[in-house]
């Protein structure tokens, strides 16, 4: 979707290619009625459009109470907090002009099955870990549990961290299993303590049993915003 | 030792004089034994007679002289209150002795004169006198005596007190001659500090605590000729009461803190800093003119103001401008992208697609291109800019332009709506561009929060008698009644938080007084509608110059 026909024409080409059905809207409001009648898998979509933005649209998808479909959104300017974006189901932001290989690869991880994702480990070591010790794991409800989202979690630390890569250890108090891996941090608030990470790998004991709490939870959110 | 020597030649005289007498025999008979008055006594020897008889004379005029010595004392003694109790024993002495000495000068009459009865009754009055004085005198003799004794004591007491005194006064002495040389001293530093205060160029007044000038300093005395020392502060500056100028002071005054303020005089047209301080027996200003430093620093805070005006408008457009640029951006990247791997792979693309592929990858970068001319301009100071001939249709066109992306983003319609034949004009086009862009700013403001179905801009210009009107006119609600006379003031805003710090019409205002133009809101239009006026020939009010050129006629392309 976006108000650019040049650009649906170029995008519409590297996606048609790439296998899948392909509709193109110029603003939200034509995006939102083709999402009525047509179960759509994955959108992708400028922020600023006429008549109704990305942002708008987005938070519109959040308000009806429909499957979402996996959002990404290319623009040349991001209008939008991170963690509201993570937090309204927006997998990933690509800024333009975006090269072909990058969005395809988005795409695909986008609509990938979740068991296929976070297999492998990053060859080098991040920068920065992370030790998060919470109640437990999902309640929403609880602020001092890790909250789990399709793509990554959000929980509290006193540490200060950076946007980038991380290495994640979170210890339960309620006995659950300790959840491990590599991840992205996506945003990070000093005032709130509270961070929220993508996932790039889950370390193996823990692996199968957070797909299965992500699959049994089902939740909207890319990573919650906390 | 004078009176020494007269008594010895006194006496030599008198001894010589008796012996001459005696030698030529006048005093012959006196000594004779002839020589009695009568003859009833003395033997009749004429030594024992003389004897007697000078005895006598000398001890009645001894007498009477004591008595005159004692009434002397006592006249004297009379205000000592310890000796007034006893100053009767004076008086009976006296009279004692006086009764003594005539007993003994009826001695000497009766030799030549028996009047015994009168010396008899004389002897009576003696013995009368004498009686009383010894019996009193004896009874009073103890607490005479105790009585001289604290007199003396006092009179040691009193020695002693006045060596004190004495001692204290030597010390007082040397005080006095040491405070002299401090007042001395003191009168230096005084005359040094005067010095100082003349020389120094803040102006320099001191007040008593009721208010009175006591003191002003050359500055002050000639910045401010209205007041004279001696004179109540506040009967020479009237205008100051129940100003910040009055509430320093008095809160110096009260709570003896010191307080500062600037304060604009008006009679004098003149800025000044004072600061006042609390001093032993009022308070102290100091006050510096800052009328020069005051317009510097103002037109400072109007150039911040515009630089800050400058960075919200900036702002606004960021978002607007990455989209725009990267759009374009994306597209020539895509077009390229492709024809990098189109042209290598088996089914290599055709030269009409090469060429339609290379026309869409230069029509983009000529809008990109367009967009970053836009804002040429914009992101610097233009104040200083001379004023050079300009076209009204060229600088709409250029904000219009600018603004384009955000209206659209917006679903707001913008129409432009120029006549034609406007002439060129003299302006800082910069200037009046920012002016066409606030405008702009503000209506899009009021349209997007207002959320109305009825979304246009509309950018109109005519030409009317040497003046040039520029109209930006909005769908927005309007601007409500109370707000209509606040409207031009700086901070003064209408729009939600973080839209806007409401110094953009003020600003925008001052701009085209600047220019010798004027920017209102016009009264009775259906629609909110701000007209900028600005002279063709426009006078660059802000270094007075005159400019006298007539505009050029000019058609737009």
């Amino acid at each position: 979707m976006d108000d650019e026909p040049d650009l649906l024409e170029i995008f519409g080409c590297w996606l048609d290619s790439n296998s899948g059905r392909l509709y193109q809207a110029a603003n939200g409001e034509e995006a939102l009625a083709l999402l009525e009648t047509t179960p759509i898998d994955l959108l992708v979509t400028d922020i600023r459009m006429p008549v109704m933005d990305g942002i708008a649209l987005v938070r519109r998808l959040a308000e009806l109470d429909k499957p979402v479909p996996s959002i990404v959104f290319v623009s040349g300017f991001a209008d939008i907090d991170p963690r509201e974006m993570y937090s309204l189901g927006v997998e990933a932001f690509l800024a333009k002009p975006v090269s072909r290989e990058d969005l395809i690869d988005v795409l695909k991880k986008a609509v990938a099955e979740r068991s296929a994702l976070w297999l492998d480990p990053a060859a080098a070591a991040s920068r920065q870990s992370l030790v998060l010790h919470a109640e437990s794991l999902g309640e929403i409800a609880n602020a001092n549990s890790i909250h789990l989202g399709r793509g990554g979690f959000s929980g509290r630390t006193e540490e200060s961290l950076i946007l980038g890569k991380v290495s994640f250890q979170c210890k339960f108090s309620s006995g659950q299993p300790e959840m491990s891996g590599q991840g992205i941090v996506r945003w990070y608030s000093r005032a709130d303590q509270a961070v929220g990470i993508e996932f790039c790998f889950l370390d193996p004991p823990c692996r199968s049993w957070v797909l299965k709490e992500i699959a049994a939870a089902s939740p909207r959110s890319f990573i919650p915003s906390h | 030792m004078a009176s020494l020597k007269k008594l010895i030649g006194l006496s030599v005289f008198v001894a010589l004089a008796l012996a001459m007498l005696a030698r030529s025999g006048v005093l012959a008979p006196l000594f004779s034994a002839n020589y009695l008055p009568h003859r009833y006594c003395y033997l009749a020897q004429p030594g024992l007679v003389w004897t007697n008889v000078a005895s006598d004379a000398l001890i009645a005029i001894s007498y009477a002289v004591i008595f005159i010595c004692l009434i002397w004392i006592a006249r004297k003694l009379r205000d000592i209150p310890d000796i007034h109790g006893y100053l009767w024993i004076f008086l009976s002495f006296g009279l004692f002795i006086v009764a003594c000495g005539a007993t003994h000068l009826m001695e000497v009459v009766t030799v030549w004169w028996p009047i015994y009865p009168f010396s008899a009754a004389v002897k009576v009055v003696c013995m009368a006198a004498s009686i009383p004085t010894a019996f009193l005198f004896a009874k009073s003799t103890p607490a005479l005596a105790t009585s001289i004794r604290n007199f003396l004591k006092m009179l040691q007491t009193t020695e002693q007190q006045r060596d004190q005194a004495l001692i204290a006064l030597n010390l007082s002495e040397s005080l006095i001659a040491e405070r002299q040389r401090s007042t001395d001293e003191l009168a230096a530093v005084n005359d040094q500090l005067n010095s100082v205060l003349e020389c120094t160029s803040d102006g320099v007044m001191t007040l008593s605590r009721e208010w009175v000038i006591q003191y002003g300093n050359g500055i002050a005395l000639a910045g401010l000729p209205d007041f004279k020392v001696g004179q109540v502060y506040w009967n020479c500056f009237p205008t100051l009461l129940g100003t910040i100028s009055e509430k320093c002071a008095r809160t110096t005054m009260v709570d003896r803190i010191e307080t500062s303020y600037e304060n604009y005089y008006a009679p004098y047209q003149k800025w000044h800093r004072v600061r006042v301080f609390p001093t032993d027996d009022g308070v102290s200003l100091f006050f510096s003119n800052i009328t020069e430093e005051k317009k510097l620093r103002d037109q400072l805070e109007l150039e911040q103001m515009l630089r800050e005006k400058r960075i919200e408008a900036l702002s606004h457009m960021a978002g607007g401008l990455a989209h725009e640029i990267s759009n374009p951006l994306a597209i020539i990247h895509g077009r390229a992208s492709d024809l990098m791997s189109q042209t290598i792979g088996k089914d290599q693309l055709s030269a009409h697609e090469v060429h339609k592929a290379c026309q869409s990858i230069v029509k983009t970068s000529d809008r990109a291109i367009t967009i970053l001319r836009g804002l040429r301009g914009f992101a610097r100071e233009a104040s200083k800019d001379p004023m050079e001939f300009a076209s009204v249709y060229e600088i709409a066109e250029e904000c219009m332009e600018l603004q384009q992306a955000r209206f659209a983003v917006q679903n707001i319609k913008v129409g432009l709506a120029l006549e034609s034949g406007i002439p060129l004009f003299l302006c800082r086009a910069v200037q009046v561009g920012q002016i066409l862009t606030n405008l702009l700013n503000n209506a899009f403001d009021s349209i997007v929060q207002s959320e109305s179905v009825d979304r246009w801009i509309t950018l109109g210009a005519d030409f009317f008698s040497g003046e040039i009107h520029v109209d930006v006119t909005d769908s927005g609600p309007g601007v409500a009644d109370q707000f209509k006379a606040h409207l031009m003031e700086p901070f003064f805003t209408t729009k939600e938080l973080g839209l806007g710090m409401g110094v953009g019409l003020s600003l925008s205002r001052a701009i085209a007084q600047d220019h010798g133009g004027s920017l209102t809101l016009r009264p009775e239009t259906e629609h909110t509608c701000f007209r900028l006026t600005l002279p063709i020939n426009g006078t660059d009010t802000s270094d007075e110059k005159e400019q006298s050129l007539i505009g050029v006629p000019y058609q737009p392309a």
